[in-house]
């Protein structure tokens, strides 16, 4: 078990993955857990520009996560 | 980037939402909101144009996040249906969608149709700001 990021449209060409996975045995903030690891580096340019989902639901970068949990990186949406 | 066939029906409630990368039925659609109590039944069609910053184009490819769209798809129809005497289905497509096919089709039936029209034009506006769907790629 760990935590499931996902990256979708521009995030994915950015990340130049559409999923990663990463463990967090104790909860802390998604900022701080995207902040251990350079390879996240391009979200966190992008964070104006960008919602996050934690388990479905829209939540701020400050949001606590822990294994288990689903974290979704959403660029401006343009569906429709 | 999803690329098999699914269709995410509503579960959780009952109400006529789909997310598919099947082609879309307008009229299927428009079936689930008639009834004798609805006088008026209005729809909304968004289809792939042949243009797309002035460059000819062939097909436009949709990604969606699946379960939270359709979670916020059920959300929307809720709120629409709560606030206007209405029944709404709607179905937006995921994948590659040709020019001229609908890419999303809404109708809202209603006794009357001032709420119809409200209602339509309310689900289509939440849906472009709150569903999350991408167009990915122009072909």
């Amino acid at each position: 078990m760990a935590v499931k990021l996902l990256f979708f449209a521009h995030c994915a060409d950015w990340m130049k993955e559409s999923k990663f996975e990463v463990g967090c045995s104790a909860p802390k903030p998604l900022i701080d857990l995207l902040g251990e690891n350079s390879r996240f580096q391009p979200i966190l340019e992008h964070r104006v520009l960008l919602k996050v989902a934690v388990n479905r639901k829209l939540a701020g970068l400050e949001t606590e996560v822990k294994d288990g949990d689903e974290v979704a990186f959403l660029p401006p949406f343009s569906g429709g | 980037m999803e690329t098999k066939s699914r269709s995410f029906p509503l579960s959780a409630v009952d109400k006529f939402v789909r997310l598919t990368d099947g082609k879309l039925d307008l009229q299927a659609t428009i079936e689930k909101v008639r009834g004798p109590g609805y006088g008026a039944t209005v729809t909304f069609s968004g289809g792939v144009r042949g243009t797309e910053k002035g460059r000819a184009i062939q097909s436009i490819t949709y990604e969606a996040y699946f379960e939270m769209a359709v979670q916020e798809m059920e959300k929307i129809v809720v709120e629409a249906e709560a606030r206007w005497p209405v029944r709404v289905a709607l179905q937006h497509r995921a994948g590659e969608v040709p020019v001229g096919e609908s890419s999303i089709v809404i109708a809202c039936g209603g006794a009357h149709r001032q709420e119809a029209f409200d209602a339509c034009r309310y689900v289509i506006d939440e849906i472009k700001t709150r569903v999350p769907v991408w167009k990915v790629k122009f072909s």
